[in-house]
């Protein structure tokens, strides 16, 4: 495992991404190395061991949400680094923008509710990733804002990802009619995983999570990246 | 003088049934709650998308690229469906303002000023001014 100094963070910025900084600021407080990295320019892999696609509205949700940026001069390098085994993140559009580009599995459409959902929700870890915190069936109270949060994928697909373990994230009540209640995900090779909550806003106590009690600024009980 | 072949493709893109349409059934419910439409309980229909592609090359090559860039990234195949179609620009409604004027947008019942140009807001619709 790499130790918190030395991990190496790039944080992908396209047209209309708004939790870039978050998730930044996420990283810095944890005193990882943090980059931007434009979506019109592919990097050098080897110069970091996680990316992060934060949440936002790239290009609008022009088309599909997501389908617009999964095509960008950077998912290529993004796909060349997650070949290499380094690990992705996406959140929100961050996960839309994966299952756009193939790299996880399934798509995410528009909220069975057909509005945008921007409330704290309950969710529980199913499959717990490797060199993580997490423990499976941990809870953590995290917000949501999304149009299109609804997970789909058909039955084949479906059966594999439950197969192979491959539900990272459920909702406790699912608000937006995801099958199976799927909030997040991992590949297969579970180096790739996107989730539909937002975590960097639930960084500090004050941001109105409910894992820490003093008040205190610190990070929030997941030790999420 | 060598002319420039041009092709006009129509692709129609609709949500795969497996699919909940939301915005489908939120016209339904609309349609279903307008007081003409009140008898039409059985009415269903889905929401997709239309786009027009021009490409300058003969229709064979154009149809063939038009497949291509539609299933590379104009559709997601889990959820959508398509059809592509040539369009015969002199032949399609939607060209017809190019020849003829905005008739055919106009609206069919343009006494019923629902948000009408005279006034932006009927007077009920009015943002109140005192908050």
């Amino acid at each position: 495992m790499i130790s918190h100094l030395e991990k190496r963070v790039g944080v992908v910025r396209f047209p209309g991404t708004n939790c870039d900084r978050e998730v930044y600021g996420w990283a810095e407080a944890k005193k990882y190395q943090v980059d931007y990295l434009w979506y019109q320019d592919r990097f050098e892999i080897k110069s970091y061991d996680l990316v992060i696609i934060p949440g936002g509205f790239s290009f609008g949700d022009y088309l599909r949400s997501g389908a617009l940026a999964a095509r960008s001069p950077v998912m290529d390098s993004v796909r060349e680094l997650a070949k290499s085994g380094r690990e992705v993140l996406g959140i929100c559009n961050g996960f839309q923008i994966l299952c756009e580009a193939q790299l996880l599995p399934g798509v995410l459409v528009k909220n069975h509710t057909r509005r945008f959902i921007d409330k704290i929700v309950e969710v529980v870890v199913k499959n717990p990733r490797r060199d993580y915190s997490e423990k499976a069936g941990q809870k953590f109270n995290l917000p949501i804002a999304h149009g299109d949060g609804r997970f789909y994928a058909p039955p084949e697909t479906l059966k594999s990802i439950h197969g192979e373990g491959l539900v990272w994230l459920q909702y406790e009540d699912c608000p937006n009619g995801s099958i199976d209640s799927i909030a997040g995900l991992f590949n297969k090779e579970k180096n790739i995983y996107g989730l539909m909550p937002h975590p960097e806003r639930a960084l500090y106590s004050w941001m109105n999570h409910s894992v820490v009690a003093d008040g205190q600024f610190h990070l929030c009980g997941w030790d999420f990246i | 003088m060598k002319t420039i072949t041009k092709t006009l493709m129509g692709i129609k893109i609709l949500p795969r049934d497996v699919i909940l349409d939301v915005q489908g059934r939120a016209i339904e419910k609309q349609i279903r709650e307008m007081s003409e439409f009140a008898e039409t309980q059985q009415i269903q229909l889905r929401v997709g998308k239309y786009i027009e592609m021009e490409v300058q090359a003969s229709p064979e090559i154009s149809m063939k690229l038009g497949q291509e860039i539609a299933q590379k990234i104009l559709i997601n195949p889990l959820i959508e469906k398509f059809e592509i179609e040539c369009i015969d620009k002199s032949q399609s409604p939607l060209h017809l303002e190019q020849k003829g004027g905005h008739q055919s947008l106009e609206r069919p019942h343009s006494d019923i000023s629902i948000y009408g140009e005279k006034n932006m807001m009927p007077e009920d619709f009015s943002v109140s001014k005192g908050n």
